[in-house]
């Protein structure tokens, strides 16, 4: 290789040849709080080894694996090594349901998926339907389960420890994140090696990271900010990474960034409000003296949590506003800026944000406009697996459109209003309303549904689901409570209603489109408007 | 009072897992599917069991299955 840009091989070998061997990269705390280090030099070693077991099986470079993991050290290792061998790192949350993976795994073509016992039930239920699905690597059982389900453990033991990683381009292809549109299925976006320009890049601008300093991002691996943000950025710079195997609660977390001397911590905004509703005393007994800095992504930051955290954690809480599209942050408040509370920040030095009107002429400062960007940065996405025209449609010119509204104020501070499209961002995840309708309309109670998102305290929006009923049916909580239920074993618990509304009939106009303004209107008890579209 | 008999059967219809068996140390760890968004599921189906309501401080303070038995039977109490 003469040029490393495999982000597998920057994130631990090349960290090891910098002098890095021995420094920590990863300290895991388990929810028992007991730690576990791994050096740079281990996590090297390991994900060779992962990058070994996975080309003795077969697999060659630009096939897709996929990671159906929880938190754990696993993930790094099994990660790493998927991109130092070539291969495409597709990346599913623990929780999705079968007819998630389904929907993920099919169209990702899948070649093989690493995942633990646990999820192999799910598993299971759509291995039939995934006709390239050659190889499922458990995680957690000593021996092999079958000729097609093995043991990682064993693989790994009898599996070398260095390995020569492939030799990436800047145009090869490395992760694909699946993120919700508003019609049909999850898009899967991918992403390349040279992203790595971006995302280190932005990590130095907003972060201001120290080679001593200890980082912690909350963010799942699953999600684009737990592998940007979570894996490549903080390892390919050579940082402590600290992470945390259990849910939040404030006490163990801010017990682990006293303990742990924790200077960067990147979070999310329903965590921040999770936060805000114990006490202020919970944070008083804490010595945060070491925590530098504080960022949130997913949603829009309140200006009531910024100003909580001044108050109460005496600490400024930076928004970075960024998509799985992008791969890397684009506009940001960060040190040295003023932070004006609400606001998206100011973009990243090379990142050219517009506001575009409907008729896509330039949008005038403090009007709201589609928020575009000038596409050309390295981490740009560069597909939609299988939707070609869905790629396409996202580009007036060479500007990428986000689907989001925003505004600039005088001073080039850019402001979300909200979304251009029905995609609903439930605690910073993206929810399509179409996924949720079509798992809902599986029940027999259910004989039409339209999905919505409306404004929450807690999750910026939640999903709300109007029901129409077939005649058979009654409404119950139990009734309610079964849909909820199906919903997020089937799809997601993030995509579960957090409401109900029962109509007699969903709204449509004539070309049987549902009229979710009307929905919207519905809910908030506010008049529909113009209802001439609307079908008899 | 109840017992981890009658709130396991809870977990196995919000978790469709009929394999599961919680005890006062279970924790989202423990359980498949078990995370932050499937806990309000899990939560209002409790409520809805033993027609109870939980306050939002109560369901972030929940650390195991037993703190949660323990808020149930207070409040049946």
């Amino acid at each position: 290789m003469t040029e490393h840009y495999n982000i597998g091989y920057k994130c631990t070998g090349w960290q090891v040849n910098e002098g890095r061997g021995n420094q920590v990269a990863l300290r895991w705390v388990s929810q028992k709080l007991e730690r576990q280090d791994i050096t740079y030099r281990q996590l090297d070693s390991h994900s060779n080894r992962y990058a070994n077991t996975l080309r003795d099986w077969g697999l060659q470079a630009g096939e897709r694996v996929f990671l159906f993991l929880p938190r754990t050290p696993e993930v790094y290792s099994a990660f790493l090594g998927i991109l130092k061998a070539g291969l495409v790192c597709g990346t599913l949350f623990s929780s999705f349901g079968p007819e998630a993976l389904l929907d993920r795994l099919s169209d990702g073509a899948a070649s093989a998926v690493v995942t633990n016992q646990k999820s192999l039930r799910k598993l299971d239920e759509v291995w039939p339907l995934l006709p390239a699905l050659r190889v499922v690597f458990l995680v957690d059982v000593p021996e092999h389960l079958s000729e097609r389900v093995v043991s990682l453990p064993r693989l790994l033991a009898e599996a070398g420890e260095t390995f020569e990683a492939f030799p990436a381009r800047p145009d090869t292809p490395s992760v694909i994140h699946y993120t919700s549109g508003s019609t049909g299925k999850p898009k899967g976006v991918q992403h390349v090696h040279g992203s790595l320009e971006s995302q280190l890049r932005s990590f130095r601008e907003v972060f201001f990271p120290k080679p001593d300093d200890r980082y912690w991002c909350t963010a799942d691996h699953a999600w684009v900010t737990g592998t940007s943000y979570g894996i490549i950025a903080p390892f390919a710079f050579g940082l402590t990474q600290v992470q945390y195997a259990g849910g939040f609660d404030p006490q163990t977390w801010f017990s682990i960034i006293e303990e742990e001397k924790v200077n960067l911590l990147y979070t999310a905004p329903t965590v921040l409000r999770m936060m805000m509703q114990f006490e202020d005393e919970i944070y008083q007994g804490f010595d945060l003296s070491e925590l530098r800095q504080i960022y949130s992504v997913g949603e829009p930051l309140n200006p009531e949590i910024y100003h909580w955290g001044r108050r109460v954690l005496k600490h400024e809480i930076h928004d970075t506003w960024f998509q799985t599209e992008t791969g890397s942050i684009m506009i940001a408040n960060r040190p040295g800026l003023e932070i004006r509370p609400g606001s998206m920040g100011k973009p990243l030095e090379g990142i050219q944000p517009v506001l575009l009107a409907d008729d896509f002429s330039p949008a005038r400062v403090g009007e709201v406009g589609k928020l575009g960007l000038k596409s050309g940065w390295p981490s740009m996405f560069r597909a939609y697996i299988n939707l070609p025209d869905a790629y396409q449609s996202k580009f007036h010119g060479d500007i990428y459109l986000t689907g989001d509204l925003a505004r600039q104020d005088e001073d080039g501070y850019f402001w979300f209003i909200g979304r251009d499209d029905d995609v609903i961002n439930t605690a910073g995840h993206l929810v399509s309303p179409f996924e949720v309708e079509s798992s809902l309309l599986e029940l027999p109670a259910v004989a039409d549904v339209g999905v919505i998102g409306a404004p929450d305290a807690l999750l910026w929006e939640k999903v709300v689901a109007f029901i129409a009923l077939t005649p058979a049916a009654t409404w119950s909580n139990e009734l309610a409570l079964r849909l909820r239920v199906h919903v997020s074993n089937r799809v997601s618990s993030m995509a579960a209603p957090a409401d109900f509304r029962i109509v007699q009939k969903i709204p449509k106009n004539r070309s049987g489109k549902i009229m979710r303004r009307v929905l919207r209107a519905w809910y908030a008890g506010q008049d529909a408007g113009d209802l001439s579209t609307m079908e008899e | 009072m109840i017992d981890f008999d009658s709130l396991n059967e809870v977990f196995v219809m919000v978790f469709q897992d009929p394999e599961i068996r919680i005890s006062a140390e279970t924790t989202a760890d423990d359980i498949d599917g078990w995370d932050s968004l499937s806990h309000v599921i899990l939560i209002s189906a409790i409520e809805d069991k033993y027609q109870i309501t939980f306050t939002q401080r109560e369901i972030l303070r929940f650390r195991c299955v037993g703190d949660m038995l323990n808020c149930i039977n207070q409040k049946l109490s």
